[in-house]
C-alpha cells in the first residue's frame, strides 16, 4: 500500500506567492503546455485552439475521466486499484456482447456491465479488508482474473455489431456542440467530487487514506470505508469501460487496458496539485487534461510518435518528484 | 513420435529433383508423380487418430487469429477427428510465446501449431522443438526452421497492391498531389511488412505527400486510430485525401472517424488488409470511406494446418511429400468497393481477385 502523507499544511496564511505556485504548479503546468501548443499550432495554421478541437480533446479524456476518478476515491482511501485497465476491457466486451450475442435491451447489458465491476471491486475490498492482502497485489492479480474472464466469455475475440442508437448517442451524440459524453463525464466527475468532499462517507475515505490509524482509533470502521472505495473504483472502470464501447462502436479485449496506467499518471499528476499529497478528484481531472492536451497536441504540431509517450512519462516524473522533494508525497 | 525436420524435408527434395533430371525422357510421368506427391490430402489410412497437438496464439485478441482457429476447428469436426487440442494465448508477448512452445515440447505433444508468432525472439524454442523433433507448422509466423512451413499470404503483394490501389484511385480522382496519413503496425511481421512496402511505393511517388503517421501497438489500437484520426482531421482541416491501415481493424476506427467528421467516400479514402467480414459489411454502405482490402484466407489456413499434421503424424507420410515449399503463400483476393465485394454468406476470400476480373474479362472478349 502506498503511504501517502500530507506533511505539510495547505492552507496559506494571506497570500502567499510561493505557496501559491507549490500549491497550483500543475496547474500553471497545465496552463503552460496549453499556451505552448496553441502557440507551436498557430505556425501550422492554428488548429489547436478553435472549439471544434478543444471539444475533440474533451471528448477523447471523457472516459478516462471516469476511470481515473473512481481509482482516485481508492487512492484517496490509501488503496491502489491496478485493476481499472482490465476490468474496463472486461466489462466493455460484457457489455458488447450481451448486445450482440445475447441481444439483451442495452440497459440490462449495463446493469451486467456495471454489475460485473462493482463485483471485481467487492472481491478486492474483501481480500483487502479481511486477508490483509496489500490491494497493490490483489488487483494485479484481479487484473489478471479479469483478463481470463474476459477471454473465457468472448474467447479473446473482438466483438462488432449494431447497437441500439441510444446506447451509441452515449459516445458519439451530441447536444448542441457538446459531445454528450463530454456531459456524462463532467456528471460523473461531479458527483464524485461531491461524495469525496461534502457526505461523510467521502470524508471517512479521506480519512481512511489519510491516517488510518487514527482514524480506526476514532472508532470509524476504516475497512468498510477502503471496502466502499475500491468498488467505487471498479464501478467507474465498468463505466469507463461501457462507455468506451458506445464511443468505439465495438469492442476489443485489450481495449482498455491501457487506462491503468493513464489512470494511475493522473492521479499521481493530480496528487501534486490542489489538495497537495492527497488523491483529489480536481487535481486528477487536472492529469487528465493534461494527458489528453499532450497527445492532441503532438498530434497535431506533427511530432512523431513516440513524442507521446515520452512527454507524458517526463511530466508524471517531473511533477511527482517536485512534490516528493517537499515531502509532500511518500510513498512505501 | 515423428522426427521431422526441415533438413529431412529439403534433402528429400533435393533428392527428388534428382531424380526428376534423370529420368529426362519420361517427364510426363515425372509429372504425374510429382502432383501426386505434392497432393497433400491422401487415402491413407490414419496410424495415430487421437493426437496431442498444442496451439499456440500470439494473440488470441486478433481476429486473425480468431479466424485461424475457428477454420482449424471446423476441419476437426468436418474430418470427424477428436484430437486433443490445448490452444494456448500468448497475449502478444514473444517471451510468452516462447515459453509456451517450450511448455509444449515438455509435455511431448505430437505437433505444436504456432500462429501470428513472433518466433525472431523464439531461437531457443525453435532449438527445443528441433531437438525434440516434433513436427512444428506455423500460421503467418515468418518461416523459421525447424517449421516444416509456414502458411500465410504474400504480405509484400498485400502491401503493394493496396498502396497502388490508393495511389491510382487518388490519381483517378485528379488529385494529383494528394495528402494522405499513415496507420503503421511493427508488431506483426505481416503488417510491418506491408508498411515497409507502401512506403516503397510512395517513395516513387513524390507527387504524395505523406502528412501524419502513427505507430500504433496492439493494446487500445482502436481509440488510438480512432483519436489520432480525430486530431489529424482537426489539424488538417478535413483536407486529408486518403489513409493508408495495416489491417481492416484500425481501417474501420479511421473511417468511423471521418464519417463523424462528415466526410465520405467521395472526400477520403482508406485502404487495408485483411478481409475481415465486419469490414466487408460496412464497404457494401455507400457513403463508407473504407475502399479496399486484401482477403485473407485465414480460417482456410487453419484447415490446412491440421491436414498437414494429419496427413504427417496421423498418416506418418513423409513430410517432403505434404508440404511442398517452406513458405506457403495463399492467393489474397482484392477486394474493391461497388466492384468485386463478396455476395451475402459467402467468405470475402472466396471472392473473385479484382484484377483476377479484369483478365478473365479479357479472356472472355478473346474467347480463351
Amino acid at each position: 500500500m502506498a503511504q501517502i502523507s500530507n506533511s505539510k499544511s495547505n492552507e496559506p496564511r494571506g497570500f502567499d506567492v510561493g505557496n501559491f505556485v507549490n500549491r497550483f504548479g500543475t496547474v500553471l503546468a497545465l496552463i503552460v503546455i496549453f499556451v505552448l501548443f496553441s502557440v507551436l499550432s498557430s505556425f501550422q495554421g492554428g488548429r489547436f485552439l478553435t472549439s471544434q478541437n478543444l471539444i475533440n480533446i474533451l471528448r477523447q479524456v471523457a472516459t478516462l475521466a471516469i476511470v481515473a476518478s473512481g481509482l482516485t476515491i481508492a487512492v484517496a482511501a490509501g488503496e491502489f486499484d491496478l485493476s481499472v485497465g482490465q476490468v474496463a476491457s472486461l466489462t466493455g466486451i460484457l457489455m458488447a456482447g450481451l448486445i450482440v450475442r445475447q441481444e439483451l435491451p442495452w440497459g440490462v447489458a449495463a446493469i451486467g456491465a456495471l454489475g460485473t465491476g462493482m463485483l471485481a471491486g467487492l472481491i478486492t475490498g474483501m481480500l483487502v479488508t479481511r486477508f490483509k492482502i496489500p490491494s497493490l497485489i490483489t488487483t494485479l492479480g484481479m487484473g489478471l482474473i479479469a483478463v481470463g474472464v474476459n477471454y473465457a466469455y468472448a474467447r479473446g475475440d473482438s466483438i462488432y455489431g449494431r447497437m441500439p442508437e441510444e446506447y451509441t448517442f452515449i459516445g458519439t451524440g451530441t447536444i448542441g456542440p457538446i459531445p454528450f459524453v463530454v456531459i456524462v463525464s463532467a456528471a460523473v466527475v461531479a458527483v464524485l467530487y461531491v461524495f469525496l468532499n461534502y457526505t461523510r462517507t467521502g470524508r471517512y475515505i479521506l480519512a481512511t487514506g489519510g491516517n488510518p490509524t487514527a482514524t480506526r482509533l476514532s472508532g470509524i470502521n476504516i475497512n468498510k470505508y477502503r471496502l466502499i472505495a475500491l468498488m467505487i473504483s471498479g464501478f467507474c472502470a465498468a463505466m469507463g469501460g461501457s462507455i468506451l464501447v458506445s464511443y468505439l462502436g465495438s469492442a476489443q479485449p485489450s481495449g482498455a487496458d491501457n487506462y491503468a496506467m493513464d489512470s494511475l499518471a493522473a492521479v499521481f499528476i493530480g496528487m501534486t496539485t490542489i489538495r497537495r499529497g492527497q488523491a483529489n478528484i480536481l487535481g486528477t481531472i487536472v492529469g487528465v487534461l493534461i494527458l489528453g492536451i499532450i497527445n492532441n497536441g503532438l498530434n497535431l504540431v506533427g511530432a512523431p510518435f513516440f513524442l507521446q509517450t515520452i512527454v507524458k512519462g517526463s511530466v508524471l516524473i517531473l511533477a511527482v518528484s517536485l512534490a516528493v522533494r517537499r515531502e509532500e508525497i511518500r510513498f512505501f | 513420435m515423428t522426427g521431422i525436420t526441415r533438413r529431412k524435408f529439403l534433402q528429400s527434395s533435393a533428392v527428388g529433383a534428382a531424380g526428376l533430371g534423370l529420368m529426362g525422357t519420361n517427364i510426363n510421368r515425372s509429372l504425374a508423380s510429382i502432383k501426386r506427391n505434392f497432393s497433400h490430402v491422401s487415402s491413407l489410412p490414419r496410424r495415430q487418430s487421437s493426437l496431442t497437438v498444442a496451439h499456440i496464439a500470439q494473440q488470441m485478441s486478433a481476429q486473425s487469429d480468431q479466424r485461424t482457429l475457428k477454420g482449424w476447428e471446423d476441419w476437426l469436426a468436418a474430418a470427424g477427428l477428436s484430437w486433443d487440442v490445448t490452444v494456448s494465448n500468448a497475449e502478444g508477448s514473444p517471451e510468452t510465446l516462447s515459453a509456451m512452445i517450450e511448455d509444449a515440447v515438455s509435455r511431448k505433444v505430437d505437433a505444436i501449431v504456432v500462429t501470428f508468432g513472433t518466433l525472431t525472439a523464439a531461437q531457443g524454442a525453435l532449438q527445443s522443438v528441433a531437438a525434440a523433433g516434433i513436427p512444428l507448422i506455423t500460421v503467418d509466423s515468418g518461416y523459421y526452421p525447424p517449421a516444416l512451413c509456414d502458411i500465410a499470404s504474400n504480405n509484400y503483394t498485400m502491401g503493394a497492391q493496396m498502396t497502388s490501389y490508393m495511389v491510382q484511385s487518388l490519381l483517378g480522382a485528379g488529385k494529383t498531389e494528394p495528402n494522405i496519413c499513415t496507420i503503421t503496425a511493427n508488431f506483426h511481421h505481416g503488417t510491418r511488412k506491408r508498411g515497409k512496402v507502401r512506403d516503397a511505393v510512395l517513395s516513387e511517388n513524390e507527387n504524395i505527400k505523406v502528412a501524419g503517421d502513427q505507430v500504433i501497438q496492439y493494446d487500445g489500437f482502436f481509440e488510438t486510430t480512432l483519436n489520432t484520426v480525430n486530431d489529424w482531421l482537426n489539424r488538417f482541416g478535413g483536407e486529408i485525401d486518403a489513409i493508408w491501415c495495416p489491417w481492416d481493424e484500425p481501417a474501420m476506427a479511421a473511417s468511423q472517424a471521418l464519417l463523424s467528421f462528415g466526410k465520405t467516400v467521395k472526400d477520403t479514402i482508406v485502404v487495408a488488409a485483411d478481409g475481415h467480414p465486419p469490414a466487408v459489411e460496412l464497404m457494401a454502405d455507400a457513403d463508407y470511406t473504407m475502399v479496399a482490402t486484401c482477403a485473407q484466407a485465414f480460417e482456410l489456413w487453419g484447415a490446412l494446418a491440421a491436414s498437414f499434421i494429419d496427413e504427417i503424424v496421423g498418416k506418418g507420410r513423409p513430410a517432403a511429400e505434404v508440404v511442398p515449399v517452406p513458405q506457403i503463400d495463399f492467393p489474397a483476393p482484392f477486394i474493391v468497393k461497388g466492384v468485386n465485394l463478396p455476395e451475402t454468406g459467402k467468405m470475402p476470400w472466396d471472392t473473385v481477385d479484382f484484377y483476377t476480373q479484369f483478365m478473365n474479362q479479357a479472356k472472355g472478349q478473346v474467347g480463351a
